[in-house]
């Protein structure tokens, strides 16, 4: 446990080296949060509730999803890090050190991935603050709501994280795996409702995402934040985003021994 | 004249081969883009289906927009993307001095300096966008209309070739300037997918004026859309992109020309 928490801290540490590329990424948000605020305003500008939802309740969903994608995705939209480093560590054979160590590899890699998360909200703080002044989005209705959001944002965390290591075990048989990798991420972004919340899709499309993981890694949080899943009906799905997490750790679990052999059958 | 036309493909054949060593990436690369692309499209599509419009802008309208900022965009990704993806780089690292010791044009020297295979899909897909525009807007394309096109699509190509030139050059000053590429990057990617009368007056006076991306797809597009209500400034404007063109040309040259004595005048 303690060199798991060493680990952590380590990779914390390593974020804060890069204290420099803030500023690009203030801007960065800045820019986004204006540009969808200014979007939904224009899609607005004909009527006042769509399927239900107001003006600033979209502006919520939309402004926390750029947050939290902030603080998910760890690196960027299109940009796994994991699967990059996973690739370069293949590449040059270090990974046989890494796996050399007398810890778990999947747990090691969590750890580190860990470290990189609590960075990403340290920093998001500040960037949520401002975007209630300047934005006006609000906060949940009761600490009850905004205590599920966090249960299902954690949730979405590990969900993310297990569909990037799958990914970048990709390496062991391509040695290249950022196309998958951002190839990954492309579709996370289009159909989880990051961008445009489920409800707008239409019904056969939404039919077919069920299916899928993907809802449960934006949808279900920002629906909670903003109050359009209540209850019971949160309740489920969080159940939901726990099944999906059970066999996605299930899939890596197996996809991670078959790897390795792959490894020790080349000689590492 | 001639001696530049024969260099010009000489060098092209080589960046060709060199990316030809990448082909994986290059077949991952066509579906990313390929997908995100129509993905977002696909996106405008199923929130105007709830909407009906973007202020007065349908989706055929949008997707005329985003199709014809590709076309110029492929082009440039394809034959340029040096003064993006390179120039600042160069500058900063002190790697600029072997575009200095040749006798050619140091700016071509770096414009051949390498190419990104993957502008064929950008352009691919503007191709298959502006056609499902057509199709949905049921537009007729005259021959005058599609000259017309030409001119617009080659001179939106400029108008990004000097913007990024103009913000690249100011490396040779000031050394720190990711962010200030990163914010004409995020206005050339994100805000004209949308009609840039959308946003508050600065950035439409931003974006008219200062970096006049509105002209490489908004204003054209009102033109061949024949849309006087969305008009921003004068209506003389959707006729004014070959000549903005030429004048943000003939500034971004300049700012590059100064650049590089003031490079040379630091003596390294």
């Amino acid at each position: 446990m303690r060199a798991y928490l060493e680990i952590c801290k380590k990779s914390f540490q390593e974020r804060m080296a890069y204290r420099g590329e803030l500023l690009i990424r203030f801007v960065g948000i800045f820019m986004s949060f204006y540009l969808l605020y200014m979007f939904w305003k224009a899609l607005y500008a004909n009527s006042t509730d769509v399927q239900g939802i107001s003006f600033h309740s979209m502006i919520t969903y939309t402004i926390m999803s750029a947050i939290m994608g902030g603080i998910i995705n760890i690196f960027g939209i299109l940009n796994v890090y994991l699967a990059y480093w996973m690739s370069s560590r293949v590449r040059t054979g270090e990974i046989v050190m890494d796996m050399m160590k007398p810890t778990d590899f999947q747990l090691y890699l969590f750890s580190h991935s860990f470290g990189r998360l609590l960075f990403n909200v340290i920093v998001s703080v500040p960037i949520f603050i401002l975007a209630i002044f300047i934005f006006k989005i609000y906060l949940p209705d009761s600490l009850a709501v905004l205590a599920l959001f966090a249960v299902s944002l954690s949730m979405s965390y590990l969900l993310t994280f297990l569909i990037d290591f799958m990914v970048s075990l990709v390496s062991f048989w391509t040695t290249q795996n950022q196309g998958v990798g951002g190839f990954t991420r492309l579709i996370i972004a289009l159909l989880s409702g990051a961008f445009i919340p489920l409800w707008f899709f239409p019904e056969w499309a939404r039919n077919i995402l069920s299916y899928f993981p993907f809802a449960s890694i934006y949808h279900v949080p920002l629906s909670i934040y903003i109050g359009k899943i209540k209850s019971i009906e949160g309740f489920r799905a969080i159940s939901l985003q726990l099944i999906w997490i059970g066999a996605l750790y299930a899939g890596s679990r197996l996809l991670w021994l078959k790897s390795r052999r792959k490894l020790m059958t080349h000689g590492g | 004249m001639i001696f530049y036309i024969k260099l010009f493909f000489t060098f092209f054949k080589l960046n060709l081969k060199a990316q030809m060593e990448y082909r994986i990436n290059f077949i991952m690369s066509i579906f990313h883009i390929l997908i995100l692309q129509l993905g977002n499209l696909g996106l405008i599509w199923v929130v105007l289906d709830s909407f009906q419009a973007l202020r007065d802008w349908t989706f055929g309208e949008i997707a005329f927009l985003v199709g014809l900022r590709l076309l110029s965009h492929g082009l440039f990704t394809l034959f340029l993307p040096e003064i993006y993806w390179g120039l600042s780089n160069y500058i900063v690292r002190g790697e600029f001095d072997r575009f200095l010791l040749k006798p050619v044009n140091p700016l071509f020297l770096l414009i051949t300096n390498g190419i990104i295979l993957s502008g064929i899909t950008d352009f691919s897909s503007g191709i298959v966008i502006l056609w499902i525009a057509t199709k949905s807007l049921e537009l007729n394309w005259t021959f005058i209309n599609l000259l017309i096109l030409l001119v617009v699509v080659f001179s939106g190509l400029l108008i990004e070739i000097s913007a990024y030139l103009a913000t690249s050059s100011v490396a040779f000053w000031v050394t720190n300037l990711q962010t200030l590429n990163f914010i004409t990057f995020q206005f050339h990617e994100q805000y004209i997918l949308y009609p840039v009368s959308i946003y508050g007056k600065p950035i439409q006076y931003f974006l008219t004026f200062i970096i006049p991306f509105a002209f490489i797809n908004f204003y054209p597009s009102a033109y061949f859309l024949d849309k006087p209500s969305s008009l921003l400034f004068h209506s003389y404007f959707v006729y004014l992109t070959p000549i903005v063109a030429l004048i943000s040309f003939g500034v971004a040259y300049f700012i590059w020309k100064r650049g590089i004595l003031a490079y040379q005048s630091t003596g390294s």
